[in-house]
């Protein structure tokens, strides 16, 4: 027996990150999140410094998904320096 | 009251010493934490001005003491350690952020441009430090100047890139932060913004803002709302109309119900896609990412090589091959790639936002010119949409204002579709008194009004009419009715006393500015094409008074997708939708650009690429000439980032050497560096001044 996941309307979370002012530097985030469960899509903002997660709510609880870019942040050093923006 | 903007939390703003001033704009804060958390980006370019500061003061004893030679009786190893002692703090205080992010990307097993920076300055401060007793290498100027240069140009680089981003920041200002609430008792409260909710009536006294969007319930006044649509006449609101937030009210006081709040906002959603425009990326854009995804390898690799063949296979000094390998890793910059396309896309979406214009993306700018033909919906995007009387033709004994009153009393208690545009039409007829009703009224379905007014028995409607009545019309009546058809006119006769007196002709008209539109896409190669569910008459007069060659008529709603598909597929056309209303949705998805006019449904909005705020048909060429000049400034981005790391890093590897001689000092390499970021923001910037050509 199957069973359906409900789809939600994609919810965003967005962060700007200070230190992250160039390309190269954008897979920090987007690589670890784009692995994420529920996570649907990365928008990097360059001209922003900004990251918006777009993530499936049914799947995925907003909570977890900002510990998870707290995590990466940390591990990259850059724990404190980023801002949940939304 | 105000509100934290980290945590969200209502604060009492009077109370609170918590308080940060950014810009010109006060915050208040909850907490300690939330204050630092806000402060952060002012900290962190504070701790960068710090940084340069440390870098500069010491990099200029650095560069006086390695050329200007000190007492012969002092030993030359107590000059390198001077040096080694100067140097070392910027190396690793005011370069830590480069050690800091190489970290990083090792960790997250990718290069960035902070490694090529870190190598390179490495590599020159401690070969210079194992050669403390050989001035011949030394290298420590080369090391601190690059890192001084790099942070300047960092610096550089944050304020251009504020000023290119200036819009956004812009548009969120435009919001004001509270609201005045009407209670049930009808008692007022001020409020943050935040706790604004649907339904909740605000009072917007004359000369504020209105904070947000919603219905007027009481009260008239002019709204000016320039700073949202581009529309700079200020438009008349009165119970009944939608308000706009974030516009600013005229002389009157207005009561307005709220209908969207927060993210919902017709703000809100411009600030989105005017800031997310940065992220849709076309294909060029996606290749310059790729190339900029392997660069750092490819150019550490390339530096190795410059090493390896100078050294080892020309057999030059170690400290040539050394030289062109630092001045390779500083000179490359993936940054610039990074940065030419969001750059140019920001400040476009930003000039655009200010001319009411709204485009969602690099994909879109891309597609945009390549289109060779524009489909318009021809209801109310190239019409207004409801009909109004064109024609007044008298054929015998009254007066063309005779007509038309007696037309208008026989209508005055239609519900016909054209009974309306009579009236609006005789309205000044009647010496401002109004149109008077008539004495008798009798509609017939199918033909038109039989009325009696003043004595006089009035027939009016279709050719029908007369027939049923045995009212003749005679030969001029009859050319009449046929030329007013052919235009796509519908023409009604008026008979009173059983003689015809006249003739009504009403249309859906066209738009202002209509005809100089079509002449400029012509004049831009862009062909117009018509989309309409007329019959092939009308079409065919619309299409003519437009100027247009290309239509087709009797389009069903569902089929107006086809219609576009069937230009793309069978005749091979890249294709711009023009439409306003929810049935354009699909025919919007289909075109390779979707464009929704006069802010529209929702449904349109959503679907199109590009969003024109204003009911001006103009727009649409000003949206495609900005379009093109986004697309410019970035292939000029482009090609120059490509341009300069192609044609540089040979340069610092020495090639220039084998010809002239000349061999690229590392610190010409990260002036160049420094400045190449900078450059292709500051050539964005230029398109701030873009104003449309119409």
């Amino acid at each position: 027996m199957s069973t359906t996941i409900p789809k939600g309307k994609p919810q965003e979370l967005s962060f700007t990150v200070q230190t992250i002012d160039c390309i190269t530097c954008s897979p920090f985030f987007r690589r670890p999140l784009a692995k994420i469960d529920g996570v649907l899509d990365v928008k990097e903002l360059p001209m922003t410094n900004k990251i918006i997660v777009v993530y499936d709510e049914t799947r995925l609880e907003r909570r977890n998904l900002a510990e998870e870019v707290s995590k990466i942040a940390r591990k990259a050093w850059l724990g404190g320096k980023i801002i949940f923006v939304g | 009251m105000a509100s934290d903007p980290v945590c969200g939390m209502f604060v009492e703003a009077s109370e609170s010493i918590l308080h940060a001033t950014v810009r010109g704009t006060t915050y208040y804060f909850c907490s300690e934490t939330c204050l630092k958390t806000f402060t952060q980006p002012e900290r962190q370019l504070k701790a960068l001005k710090r940084n340069i500061a440390l870098a500069v003061i010491l990099s200029v004893p650095i560069l006086i003491l390695e050329y200007i030679p000190l007492p012969p009786w002092l030993p030359v190893i107590v000059d390198g350690s001077i040096l080694l002692v100067l140097a070392t703090p910027v190396q690793f205080i005011s370069g830590w952020r480069f050690y800091r992010g190489t970290y990083d990307a090792i960790k997250m097993r990718t290069s960035n441009m902070d490694v090529l920076i870190a190598v390179g300055t490495s590599a020159a401060f401690f070969y210079s430090a194992i050669n403390l007793g050989n001035p011949g290498g030394w290298y420590f100027d080369t090391a601190t100047i690059i890192i001084s240069l790099i942070l300047i140009g960092k610096l550089l680089e944050e304020f251009v890139r504020g000023k290119a981003s200036d819009s956004v920041r812009k548009l969120l200002a435009l919001q004001p932060p509270t609201a005045t609430r009407i209670r049930a008792d009808g008692t007022e409260e001020e409020v943050p913004l935040q706790e604004v909710a649907v339904d909740d009536v605000l009072l917007v006294k004359p000369g504020e803002k209105l904070p947000t969007d919603g219905v007027v319930v009481e009260g008239h006044s002019s709204v000016d709302e320039k700073m949202v649509t581009g529309e700079s006449i200020p438009v008349e609101k009165g119970a009944g109309n939608t308000v706009i937030g974030a516009t600013v009210n005229g002389t009157g006081s207005l009561k307005i119900r709220t209908t969207r709040v927060g993210s919902d906002t017709t703000l809100s959603k411009i600030i989105k896609v005017v800031e997310e425009a940065q992220a849709s990326k076309g294909p060029i854009e996606r290749l310059a990412n790729r190339v900029a995804t392997y660069f750092v390898p490819v150019v550490i690799g390339a530096a190795l090589v410059s090493f390896g063949l100078w050294t080892y296979i020309a057999g030059e000094p170690i400290s040539f091959g050394f030289t062109t390998a630092v001045a390779v890793l500083i000179i490359a910059c993936p940054c610039a790639l990074g940065l030419a396309t969001p750059a140019a896309v920001v400040t476009g979406a930003g000039k655009g936002a200010e001319n009411g214009i709204l485009i969602k993306g690099g994909e879109y700018l891309e597609r945009m010119q390549k289109i060779d033909t524009i489909v318009f919906d021809k209801t109310g995007t190239l019409t207004k949409g409801k009909p109004s009387v064109t024609d007044v033709v008298k054929l015998s004994g009254l007066t063309e204002s005779e007509v038309i009153q007696m037309a208008a009393v026989a209508e005055k208690q239609s519900e016909h579709p054209l009974a309306s545009a009579i009236l609006e039409r005789a309205k000044g007829e009647f010496g401002g008194k109004g149109v008077p009703d008539p004495d008798s009224f009798e509609s017939i379905t199918g033909q038109g009004i039989k009325a009696s007014y003043n004595g006089r028995e009035l027939v009016f409607g279709n050719t029908k009419i007369l027939d049923t009545f045995k009212i003749a019309l005679d030969d001029e009546g009859k050319q009449k009715m046929s030329a007013l058809r052919k235009d796509g006119k519908t023409a009604m006769v008026l008979a009173v006393n059983g003689e015809v007196a006249g003739i009504v002709a009403a249309a859906d008209t066209l738009k202002d500015h209509v005809v100089d539109t079509v002449n400029r896409l012509k004049l831009m190669k862009i062909e117009p094409v018509m989309l309409t569910g007329d019959n092939g008459e009308t079409a065919a007069a619309i299409a003519r008074q437009a100027g247009i060659e290309k239509y087709f008529a009797e389009v069903l709603p569902t089929g107006k997708a086809d219609a576009v598909k069937r230009l793309q597929k069978e005749e091979h056309r890249t294709v711009a939708m023009v439409g306003d209303g929810i049935n354009d949705a699909p025919a919007l998805a289909q075109a390779d650009v979707g464009i929704a006019m006069g802010s529209g449904s929702d449904i349109a909005v959503e679907t199109g690429g590009m969003i024109l705020m204003r009911d001006d048909v103009r727009d649409v060429v000003s949206g495609i000439q900005l379009s093109r000049k986004v697309m410019g400034k970035v292939k000029q981005n482009l090609g120059w980032a490509f341009g300069y790391n192609i044609a540089l890093i040979p340069v610092a590897a020495g090639v220039l050497y084998l010809a002239t001689g000349v061999l690229l000092n590392p610190i010409f390499a990260a002036v160049a560096m420094a400045l190449s970021s900078v450059s292709v923001t500051t050539n964005s910037l230029t398109l701030r001044r873009f104003k449309p050509k119409l």
